[in-house]
């Protein structure tokens, strides 16, 4: 068994983040780490677009990719996770 | 099949060896647990020793520093379960009778890298995404503080155990005493990792002598028996609970049923805590704790020494230090001496049963790579 592409719903949710403040050269830190679970039972980890205003466990998140000055043309370095945090809420209802 | 038994241990100091050969430092466990043991070099029938980032040839070159040849030596490589892959087949070749007299040996040099990250595999899904080894570790306790309440305070408890155990452990890296507030003051790793929860990077050597039980008793009364030496890898489980370190549990599973025992049979554990969650995580699975209340053993002081079930009395990882292929014979030399009544300041009352555990891992979809449970009664 691997990874796999799958077809993700939109609307996930975190189920664990961190900040990392030491990395490795390639990836400046700090950076936001999520783990977020999609329907049908989909585990996608990546790092966090927009993590700055705070990120909390049980937030939604949407899958997205890398902007254009991080990306390397690999789907597995480029995928990437957005919080929708305070700048932008799902039906007006901002996540904890 | 034959019964092993670890007949005599030894270790360097762990820390800073700067400049120091790989088999010289190699070399000074190996005399101590030799002289330990109460044996000659000649008696060594094999050799098997646990190495990650040392090169080529590991056990040769600690060997060469006695001249021995001739005789089998295997080096292994199961990133931090190293060690305690090394005794595991050790165990097997004296309970198999292919050797009768067999050394485990670790050794390892960091000093080489710096403080920073272990290398890994830079093609791994999850590395390619930023994931390191604390970072893996700090998505489990986010996790877990989010599920049952804990705070960054009590996960600072687990650090101030172990630098307290430590103190009266001459072979540690760290001995002096750290409280919750210099856990919290130490800078941010990943959060809420601190740099004070993560272990350092150490240089260290240590080995064991295991032989038969027959053997045993020609050199001594109190043989400390090897009841069960479990080696398993993990499985693919990209979708898993991060609470729930499963590759420890499969091997608890089949070590508790070997070795014929229930958690309230341990007298002692050394566990994998490289990150100061980890020791939790494990004080639930090794069943001293309920899930979710691993923290009430630190508030109570159960596992310090002079508690009721002491975990890392060494220090562990943590404190100890984590010199990566000699942390799992290390262990098992804290095992020994506990067991003998040789551990001086920290001695435990008359403990009966020691329980030694190492994982290895950073493989994205495994909780671990590798993962060795090892049970040791008098």
């Amino acid at each position: 068994m691997d990874f796999t592409e799958a077809l993700v719903e939109p609307i996930g949710e975190l189920y664990s983040y961190t900040v990392v403040r030491l990395g490795r050269p390639e990836i400046p830190a700090p950076y936001a780490i999520g783990v977020a679970d999609f329907p049908d039972s989909v585990r996608v980890v990546a790092r966090i677009l927009d993590w700055e205003d705070g990120l909390a466990i049980g937030q939604a998140v949407v899958a997205s990719t890398a902007p254009a000055d991080e990306a390397r043309g690999d789907a597995r370095s480029d995928l990437r996770l957005r919080a929708l945090g305070a700048r932008s809420t799902i039906g007006g209802e901002a996540p904890r | 099949m034959t019964q092993a038994v670890i007949l005599g241990a030894g270790m360097t100091s762990f820390g800073k060896h700067v400049g120091r050969p790989l088999g010289d430092l190699g070399a000074e466990a190996v005399s101590a647990a030799v002289e330990s043991a109460g044996v000659d070099l000649s008696d060594i029938e094999a050799v098997v020793c646990g190495n990650v980032l040392g090169g080529m040839l590991p056990g040769q070159r600690v060997l060469r520093e006695f001249g021995m040849s001739d005789i089998p030596v295997t080096n292994v490589e199961n990133a931090c379960a190293s060690g305690g892959t090394a005794l595991h087949h050790a165990v097997r070749m004296v309970e198999h009778g292919e050797a009768e007299c067999v050394l485990a040996l670790g050794v390892e040099i960091l000093s080489v890298l710096g403080s920073g990250l272990l290398p890994q595999d830079p093609g791994d899904v999850e590395v390619l995404q930023g994931i390191n080894l604390p970072a893996s570790y700090a998505l489990r306790a986010r996790r877990y503080m989010h599920d049952y309440g804990l705070t960054p305070e009590q996960l600072a408890l687990i650090p101030v155990k172990s630098h307290q155990n430590a103190a009266s452990n001459p072979y540690a890296q760290f001995r002096q005493p750290w409280s919750v507030e210099d856990v919290m003051n130490s800078k941010m790793i990943s959060d809420p990792l601190t740099l004070f929860m993560c272990c350092p990077n150490s240089d260290g050597a240590a080995a064991v002598v295991v032989t038969s039980d027959a053997r045993a008793r020609r050199h001594t009364l109190h043989p400390v028996f090897v009841t069960a030496s479990v080696l398993v890898s993990g499985h693919f489980n990209p979708v898993r609970d991060l609470k729930v370190p499963e590759t420890t549990v499969t091997a608890r599973d089949k070590a508790y049923q070997v070795a014929g025992v229930a958690p309230h049979d341990l007298d002692l554990i050394e566990c994998h805590d490289p990150f100061a969650i980890a020791e939790l995580l494990y004080y639930e699975v090794f069943g001293i704790a309920e899930p979710g209340r691993g923290v009430d053993l630190l508030l109570e002081g159960a596992t310090k020494l002079g508690g009721r079930i002491p975990v890392n009395p060494s220090g562990g990882l943590l404190a100890r230090g984590h010199p990566l292929g000699a942390t799992g014979i290390a262990q098992v030399a804290e095992a020994f001496w506990q067991l003998r009544g040789e551990a001086g300041a920290r001695q435990i009352d008359s403990p009966r049963t020691a329980l030694t555990h190492v994982t290895g891992g950073g493989i994205s979809g495994y909780d671990n790579g590798a993962c060795t449970v090892h049970i040791f009664t008098t």
